[in-house]
């Protein structure tokens, strides 16, 4: 995930440089002011933290601006101030780590997709604007997924083989569609089953497979003519 | 790759041969793709023809013969044994890796969801294999 967060004072940034040295998965990038900034370069980021006053721009002008990014606003105030409205929230200065944690997990809920949505980037990368074969791909993935989804409805009394087989059919079908999450899901399931863990391990995670799963067969149906 | 030698990819799912195709138009490999459904024909393909590929591009999961039952058979066969198989899976589990490793391969890939990691593993193959050379029968 990769953030912009501006602060003009060197003490708060110090702070917050401490309460994001553990992070892993953002990517932060720093100014003291916004004056110069093009609005499609701020919105190429997935999330904003700004200080309430920077010495050249209000949060409020700054929102003037069309920014799209999510925005979390930093204050020194102890009575917060400032209009909320449109923010994520105002948060009180020094931030720490768990406020950050906190914040960093409202950006990442509004960028989550819906996993049921599928895409079909690869699909037409691979048919080449050739709608024939793309409706005949479609269809025959669908009644793919279908069928291994019907199996794995019945994941109870399938052996341990077969479900093997029937997870690891899906999770290349819906990767087709970019589905990651799901994907990942189906992956941990069938290495659970190759590594000897017992079938009832992974039934819990397989009823959420199956119920995700229709979800994507509802969305694909649209595709198809 | 290696002049202009087919290439095998053993795989059953139609959809994987699209993708290794579509990759191949795109980083102008020009090997001709040879592409079986699964081990045991990829392996009764191998015993019929006189020129061997130079490469085969060989999935873990598939009917009839899977991947490593097609490795063994390959690698018991002093004809075969030569051709460098790159495994290209979507296992990303120890117990395959291993199990791979030990009958030999040249390497052993995980097929990356989106496409453009995909390519650039297509793509490391390939450079891989124009590099190195071969053991000509």
């Amino acid at each position: 995930m990769r953030l912009l967060y501006f602060e003009d004072d060197a003490i708060d940034q110090r702070l917050f440089k401490r309460a994001c040295k553990n992070l892993t998965d953002v990517e932060f990038t720093f100014y003291d002011s916004c004056l110069g900034l093009k609005e499609e370069y701020i919105n190429s980021y997935d999330g904003i933290i700004i200080d309430q006053y920077l010495r050249d721009c209000s949060v409020v002008q700054f929102q003037d601006k069309n920014i799209t990014t999510p925005m979390a606003v930093l204050s020194a105030s102890e009575t917060l101030q400032g209009s909320e409205d449109g923010f994520l929230g105002v948060w009180q200065k020094p931030i720490k780590e768990n406020v950050l944690q906190d914040i960093l997990k409202k950006i990442k809920a509004i960028h989550k997709k819906p996993t049921s949505v599928v895409s079909l980037e690869y699909i037409n990368d691979l048919t080449q604007g050739d709608e024939a074969e793309k409706q005949e791909l479609l269809e025959s993935i669908y009644q793919s997924i279908e069928e291994n989804n019907q199996s794995l409805e019945n994941a109870n009394s399938l052996a341990v083989d077969a479900l093997q087989q029937c997870l690891h059919k899906q999770k290349s079908k819906v990767g087709i569609f970019y589905l990651e999450e799901l994907h990942r899901t189906i992956d941990q399931a069938e290495n659970k089953l190759k590594n000897g863990e017992a079938k009832k391990s992974v039934l819990p995670s397989v009823v959420e497979i199956v119920k995700e799963t229709r979800n994507i067969l509802v969305d694909l149906k649209t595709h198809i003519k | 790759m290696n002049v202009n030698k087919n290439i095998l990819l053993v795989d059953d799912d139609t959809v994987e041969h699209m993708k290794v195709s579509r990759a191949f138009k795109k980083l102008n490999i020009t090997n001709p793709l040879i592409h079986k459904e699964d081990g045991l024909k990829a392996k009764e393909y191998l015993e019929s023809v006189d020129e061997l590929p130079g490469l085969i591009l060989l999935d873990l999961n598939m009917p009839n013969m899977n991947g490593l039952e097609f490795l063994e058979c390959v690698k018991a066969d002093d004809r075969l044994k030569v051709i460098p198989i790159v495994v290209l899976t979507t296992s990303n589990n120890d117990k395959d890796r291993v199990a791979s490793y030990k009958h030999s391969v040249a390497g052993y890939m995980v097929k990356p969801i989106r496409l453009e990691e995909y390519e650039r593993v297509i793509e490391t193959i390939k450079q891989y294999w124009s590099t190195s050379k071969i053991a000509e029968n």
